[in-house]
């Protein structure tokens, strides 16, 4: 019978993490999320013997994630998201990053992983560390405001 | 135009497609690299905020401090950084920051703050002199700026800024402070641990384990007392599903207390959060909300009309009970959260969207007008202060207030009547946003019912942190920056 190594455990955990990492950290950052994804797997990999004993740790590899763009990007207020192509599938609303911009970033987080990525407002609140009431009221002022700034209705 | 829905699945389908996550065969090849050490250069705080500003002095280049490189392995400390730590305890007065106090209307430009690079403010004055009238002290808990550590910090008025109590490394997430800021409660290793909160810093501190007895359990939530020092409550499940949720309350400040197990309630881990398996999304479950003087509530949450159980998400599901000290129910409240409890355990009570909010009696049994919000007016959050005697209110809606903007109202309870309101500079720190509904942070009154604290989200919520103390004596803001992601707030 052969044990499972701390990079087979690893692997395992990251294989299932790293999307979700991807994707969240993209809805809160941009573009630069990619990169903190990178950074906090990275750091979760270095720091396994502590990580793998969590609660969870996708939850506490998001915030070191977070941590990273914090430091290269204190100052930095602009958002980017990759620029949609013209008349390319899947279609993007051309005013949707800008309007994803005007959120903040848990705002952001909560309408993109769960209306765009499918997550449940459990997940996000264990991503985020918060209770899935806030992610409620997130996700509430990030609709009203979407649907405010693109001009979409309730059932349009 | 497609739904808000389909063009928001669209745009991820388009990011998932141009940002793909990252490669973990390359994740730990870049790992084979010489092991990193974390830098810890941020720590102690005094020190860290020294010689950051000595970095300020000397090197008279802080964008470079701020902007420094980030590659993918950045955890060996930089020679700069050791060599100022060593000297610069002593450098405090060339980067000090005065607090920005901004009249409430009519709104103008914020002063941006200079931000020192540090976790914390330095003022030039003491914190009873920036903000005259304050004479109580601050203990905050923060995120660190250094992965996913928590700091306790203490912030007396007659200091020019905060000192750090307690760092937490390691934690999974703080669930709060008790009532006396004497104790933390965290997550660690996969149990409830509460950790006594120095008097001054590093004085040595002690740990309890308070899930230890709890073989093969998940600690699902925890609430301390909202008024009763010390007394913590927390919801325990087994780890199979549908088992039983057990809610057990603890003195943590008598060291031969022992857990009491109140009651339990069927299905209760049903949808335990902590849980894997997505199976399990669609069965009832129990949170623990609120321990008020009149005693604990907990919410059940049902399925939906599409069988689904939304923890959290929608009120309409929810039906909140409150458990007495025998673990009786004695009250009911369906189809609302609960926003706030008062001293005396009276509570307010938000709906969904366009529904009216409500005050209910300590016992649950009587339900009123919440004082200061109009028809028409959503509210969105209720602090009570600690007299009772007002309410804080942030409340969206009409009236005079333009669509989608947010107010900090304070009404006297007894009087109904508006004692002051805080119209676009509520989020001072963008006064010129149009739509300043972006959400407040951690909230807390003074002791003399005089000033309200709060952090402000911004509209990123990794920008430095900053603390407004609004002084309704005088109508007026002031802002000092303070730790970043900031979590909690207890005034003393």
């Amino acid at each position: 019978m052969s044990v499972e190594t701390a990079e087979d455990s690893f692997t395992r955990f990251a294989t299932g993490a790293a999307p979700r990492l991807n994707q969240a950290l993209i809805s809160v950052v941009g573009d630069a999320g990619r990169d903190a994804a990178s950074e906090a797997l990275l750091y979760g990999w270095q720091h396994w013997d502590r990580v793998s004993r969590m609660e969870n740790p996708a939850g506490y590899l998001y915030r070191v994630g977070l941590s990273r763009v914090r430091r290269s990007q204190r100052r930095k207020q602009n958002l980017v998201f990759p620029e949609p192509p013209d008349g390319e599938l899947p279609w993007v609303e051309p005013k949707l990053p800008g309007a994803l911009a005007g959120l903040s970033g848990k705002q952001r987080a909560t309408v993109m992983l769960v209306h765009g990525f499918g997550w449940t407002v459990r997940e996000v609140a264990d991503l985020m560390g918060v209770s899935a009431g806030t992610v409620q009221k997130h996700d509430e002022r990030a609709m009203r405001k979407l649907r405010s700034s693109l001009k979409v209705g309730i059932n349009a | 135009m497609p739904d808000l829905d389909t063009i928001l699945q669209d745009f991820a389908s388009f990011i998932e497609e141009e940002l793909p996550p990252p490669d973990v065969e390359r994740v730990l090849s870049a790992a084979a690299m010489p092991p990193a050490m974390l830098r810890r250069w941020l720590r102690p705080v005094l020190v860290t905020a020294a010689s950051a500003m000595l970095v300020l002095v000397v090197v008279g280049l802080p964008v470079l401090f701020l902007n420094g490189d980030e590659s993918i392995v950045v955890d060996e400390p930089s020679t700069t950084v050791a060599s100022t730590t060593t000297v610069a305890s002593t450098t405090v007065a060339p980067t000090m920051t005065s607090p920005t106090t901004v009249q409430p209307t009519p709104a103008a430009p914020a002063e941006v703050v200079p931000f020192p690079p540090s976790e914390l403010a330095v003022l030039e004055v003491p914190l009873s002199e920036a903000i005259p009238g304050f004479t109580d002290t601050i203990v905050m808990s923060a995120y660190s700026t250094d992965a996913a550590d928590v700091d306790v910090m203490r912030w007396r008025s007659s200091e020019s800024m905060p000192e750090l109590l307690l760092s937490l490394e390691g934690t999974e997430g703080l669930v709060g402070l008790d009532a006396s800021a004497r104790w933390a409660s965290l997550v660690s290793d996969a149990v409830l641990a509460v950790q006594a909160v120095p008097t001054v810093p590093a004085e040595s501190f002690r740990r309890e384990i308070v899930g230890l007895d709890v073989q093969n359990a998940d600690m699902l939530q925890a609430v301390w007392h909202d008024t009763e020092p010390g007394w913590l409550a927390w919801l325990e499940c087994p780890n199979s599903l549908d088992g039983p949720a057990t809610l057990v309350t603890l003195n943590v400040s008598d060291p031969a207390a022992e857990p009491i197990r109140l009651r339990t309630f069927d299905q209760g881990c049903a949808g335990n959060p902590w849980g894997q398996d997505e199976s399990d999304a669609a069965k009832p479950f129990v949170t623990l909300d609120r321990w008020a003087n009149a005693g604990l509530w907990v919410t059940k949450w049902a399925e939906d009309a599409e069988g689904d159980v939304t923890w959290g998400f929608d009120a309409s599901t929810a039906s909140s009970v409150l458990v007495d000290a025998d673990g009786t129910e004695i009250a009911t409240v369906s189809g609302a959260r609960m926003m706030a409890t008062s001293p005396g355990g009276t509570s307010i009570w938000g709906a969904e969207w366009g529904e009216p909010c409500f005050v209910l009696s300590p016992d649950g049994q009587q339900r009123s007008a919440v004082p200061g919000v109009a028809d028409g007016e959503f509210l969105h959050d209720a602090y009570w202060s600690p007299d009772g005697t007002r309410l804080a209110l942030f409340v969206e809606g009409n009236g005079g207030i333009n669509p989608g903007e947010e107010v900090l109202r304070v009404v006297d309870v007894a009087s109904d009547e508006i004692v002051a309101e805080l119209g676009r500079n509520v989020f001072v720190s963008n006064p010129q946003r149009r739509s300043p509904s972006e959400g407040i942070g951690p909230f807390a009154w003074s002791t003399d019912n005089r000033f309200l604290l709060y952090s402000p989200y911004e509209g990123w919520d990794v920008a430095p942190g900053k603390l407004v103390f609004y002084d309704i004596a005088t109508n007026t803001t002031t802002m000092v920056p303070t730790a970043d992601d900031l979590k909690e707030i207890r005034v003393q």
